[in-house]
């Protein structure tokens, strides 16, 4: 009984008992390159790296090959004389806890691995990490400098700590955290309704697929996706004029906190008659995407909201299961047919590459990422993706094999476009490796089949949309230091401000009590740190 | 033990010549905690100090008692003790209620075989992760699941189990019944079962039946049973069972149902309090501990019931 009482602290107490002891390493001193040095110079001697591998569930390799040794790890061996040493690998999903955990318990780190903000702070701080500020600068091939700094290079600006650049953004696509609208249009057509153009179209539409039950299950149809406060939040508020989660500046030189605008209001309130009418599931705050997927798998939910890998991580299982299923994306939904909106964007990089102190070759980390650059989008993409479709590696993804993975940001964004004229003009000859993989990806599929449709949806509709509105996505805009008082200040407010929107969307709250609310949150809080930001900002 | 031998030494007592079988058997358990629960307890200091952990133990610096000021200070603090507390008791009572009920009707069936049967059946989720049941249980209880369909088709509407505070704790009390009725019950079937058969004789030829055999035989005999049971419990009082909530709950049901061990982990491992977080846990323990001690001592008054 004393044992479970203690459980919690003992957790954290074994942690740093266990492993404070560990000492330091002699470091090792440095391997020299071969003639000149520069963003691909080779080493001399074989250099060992180590690194925290994240990799996806159900990764597989082929025979005799694994995580440190692969055809991928085997190219960089031969080009840059490095080798890699991924004996410590995390699930893709555990990976920020693991190195919480590992953080927290002092464990002995691998020369590369990867960190969000917040870990990055305090890395950065402990002086564990290198500040690469100069190696970067004098390493990073142009290519790799022009990827990093995606939108005003906002990521490199949240990887620099106290004016050093600690952590090397690794962006990934813009899509990832950006909402967009899918609609079963064969439902439309059933009902003769035209695509909806704004919120309360979109509304509208729910409203007759629940009504006519157009899926014809005898459970009914439901309304519009929502799990807790997400993507389907995002859509809401942003159509209102509001970016909840977000620091957006008032247009007089001070950040403000996007949760508290009185837009949000409006939202809310509309949210809450959803709630009320059912077209929002009554149970949206315990939903998770899984049970959504499962909803639109069975063919009962033909309005869901959220990132563009919705498309071939769930949808494809209903246009798989229903030859009929035809989906369509609309996005940037304004309130109202003809008004202005701008869609939020999560930031374009959430994790950034940190470099033990204790590695000694420390640019050896920038030039795997030219070299991965390189062999992915650059000069050996050819490689890459006739490799990738040959007979041997078909049947395998190749990028899970990587010890570090990071995307141009925009890249799917251009393939659209490209992919589009080609089709059209019926010419694949300016089409870069990649793009011609995808092109073929789609081509060899019969029209009939699930594959060939989950990927015209994706490219000649999410991506398609996702390049219009390039240029005016909205980002967080504190890119500042995110430290321990500030992380946990700003977790327990955000949990206060969940609390409160779900119950006011559940009507256990007035939208009345918006107000106090915002007094409350500032007291609570948050006037420390709408300081911190806003001194931040101001030094900017 | 005997009070004869309450004078004599502890090694006297041990008698380590005659029974070192036995504490070679004990060795590995005694390694076991002096690894796990003993040495770990030195954590306590980073409630104490402004714990960083590359800086560790001795390179942290002290910060007296801060963060148990800053625990008492916390708004939602006294809200989620109320709401360990109030989930424990149930979870307690109704607890041992239902396992004192299903010990009875157990004893009532005539079977031996259909009786262990139905035991090794209702003991069986008593053995599977709070992980899985609680998945599980999402599905049946969730608004279009199997229980709220038959409950809309009975009475036309659903309950939300998971959206509303006073339903989730329902819920929570439930399940874990449900989850531990089979192992709180096997100690009150074999006290039962080490009832005298001749009372129960006794009992039929003055012509008492099933009835007036539960009520003035069964359940005196396992009276002082259930009274040790319950007073041991309160010692785990402040436990209101991390796993199951923390797989269960959402945010609709937070001020309801957060309890002090998911508030702990949220706040010491996700926010990275670790100081606050140990504070927090070394309140636990210390009110554990008074509980602890103190139901022991009311065992021994009460139900003369003692280890050492």
């Amino acid at each position: 009984m004393l044992k479970r009482m203690l459980s919690i602290f003992c957790i954290l107490a074994i942690i740093a008992t266990v492993f404070t002891a560990c000492g330091d390493e002699t470091s090792k001193s440095a391997v020299k390159v071969k003639g000149k040095d520069g963003p691909f110079a080779a080493y001399a001697d074989t250099l060992k790296i180590s690194v925290l591998k994240r990799e996806l569930a159900g990764t597989a390799y082929p025979k005799g090959d694994d995580a440190s040794n692969n055809i991928l790890t085997r190219f960089i061996k031969d080009k840059l004389n490095i080798e890699f040493d991924c004996s410590w690998v995390v699930d893709q999903s555990q990976y920020t806890d693991q190195v919480d955990l590992a953080i927290a318990s002092n464990s002995e780190m691998p020369d590369i691995y990867f960190v969000d903000r917040q870990q990055l702070y305090l890395q950065a701080a402990s002086g564990q990490i290198w500040d690469m500020t100069d190696i970067y600068e004098k390493y990073a091939s142009d290519y790799l400098k022009e990827t990093l700094s995606y939108a005003d290079s906002q990521s490199i600006e949240c990887g620099t700590v106290n004016g050093g650049l600690y952590g090397i953004p690794q962006t990934s696509d813009v899509g990832d955290g950006v909402s967009l609208v899918f609609i079963r249009k064969d439902w439309l057509d059933k009902l003769k309704l035209n695509v909806p153009e704004s919120l309360n179209d979109l509304i509208s539409v729910a409203d007759s697929f629940m009504k006519n039950n157009v899926s014809g299950s005898p459970a009914g149809t439901m309304g519009i996706s929502m799990a807790g406060l997400g993507f389907t939040w995002d859509v809401f508020a942003n159509a209102y004029g509001a970016y909840p989660n977000l620091w957006v500046d008032n247009g007089k030189g001070k950040l403000v906190y996007g949760s508290l605008s009185d837009n949000l209001k409006g939202a809310v309130t509309k949210l809450n008659s959803l709630y009320n009418s059912g077209i929002i599931h009554k149970e949206f705050a315990a939903m998770e995407a899984s049970r959504l997927a499962q909803y639109v798998a069975q063919g009962r939910l033909g309005i869901f909201i959220g990132p563009f890998w919705y498309n071939n991580n769930y949808i494809i299982n209903n246009l798989s299961a229903d030859p009929k299923a035809e989906w369509i994306v609309v996005s940037n939904l304004p309130l109202e047919k003809g008004g202005k909106v701008a869609t939020r964007s999560w930031d374009p990089a959430y994790r950034w590459m940190v470099v033990n102190k204790k590695c000694a070759n420390p640019e050896a980390a920038v030039k795997i990422l030219n070299m991965y650059l390189e062999m992915k989008h650059g000069e050996y993409a050819d490689w890459w993706f006739k490799l990738q479709k040959s007979e041997e590696y078909i049947t395998y993804d190749m990028k899970c094999w990587t010890p570090i993975y990071f995307a141009p940001a925009a890249k799917n964004c251009k393939t659209a476009v490209n992919l589009e004229a080609a089709f059209e003009n019926n010419d694949t000859s300016s089409l870069s490796a990649e793009e011609l993989y995808n092109y073929n990806e789609l081509m060899d599929n019969p029209k009939e089949s699930a594959i060939y449709r989950s990927a015209y949806l994706t490219w000649f509709g999410e991506f398609k949309q996702l390049n219009d509105m390039l240029d005016t996505l909205v980002f967080d805009q504190y890119k500042g230091p995110v430290d321990t008082t500030y992380s946990a200040m700003m977790n327990t407010l955000q949990e206060y401000e969940t609390e409160t929107f779900v119950d006011m969307i559940m009507g256990k709250r007035s939208v009345n009590d918006f107000d106090k609310f915002v007094d409350e949150w500032y007291k609570q809080g948050g006037n420390s740190v709408t300081e911190t930001v806003n001194n931040w900002y101001s030094k900017k | 033990l005997k009070g004869s031998k309450k004078n004599q030494s502890l090694i006297k007592r041990l008698n380590f010549r005659r029974h070192w079988q036995k504490h070679l058997m004990l060795l590995p358990m005694l390694i076991i905690y002096l690894i796990f629960h003993y040495i770990p307890m030195t954590g306590i200091v980073m409630a104490f100090q402004d714990y960083l952990p590359s800086k560790g133990y001795f390179g942290s610096p002290f910060a007296g008692l801060k963060w148990f000021e800053y625990m008492f200070s916390m708004n939602n603090f006294g809200a989620v003790i109320g709401n360990t507390l109030f989930i424990s008791i149930l979870k307690l009572l109704g607890g041992l209620l239902a396992s004192v009920i299903f010990a009875l009707l157990l004893n009532e069936l005539c079977s031996k075989r259909m009786s262990s049967m139905i035991q090794s059946c209702v003991l069986f989720p008593y053995f599977v992760s709070w992980v899985i049941i609680a998945n599980l249980l999402k599905d049946v209880v969730s608004v279009d699941g199997v229980l709220n369909q038959t409950v809309a088709n009975l009475l036309g509407e659903t309950i939300p189990f998971l959206t509303n505070g006073a339903w989730f704790i329902v819920l929570l009390v439930v399940s874990s019944i449900w989850k531990g009725i089979g192992y709180d019950a096997i100690i009150l079937v074999s006290s039962i079962a080490s009832i005298d058969p001749a009372l129960y004789e006794a009992a039929v030829i003055d012509g008492a039946g099933r009835w007036k055999k539960i009520r003035y035989i069964t359940l005196p005999s396992i009276a002082p049973t259930i009274a040790m049971l319950l007073i041991l419990a309160l010692g785990g009082v402040l436990n209101a069972g991390f796993d199951q909530v923390y797989n269960l709950y959402n945010t609709s049901v937070i001020s309801s149902a957060d309890i002090i061990d998911t508030y702990v982990f949220r706040m010491g491992i996700n926010n990275g309090l670790y100081s606050l977080g140990t504070a927090i846990g070394l309140f636990k323990s210390i009110v554990g501990t008074i509980l602890v001690v103190s139901s022991y001592k009311a065992a021994d008054k009460f139900a003369g019931y003692r280890i050492f």
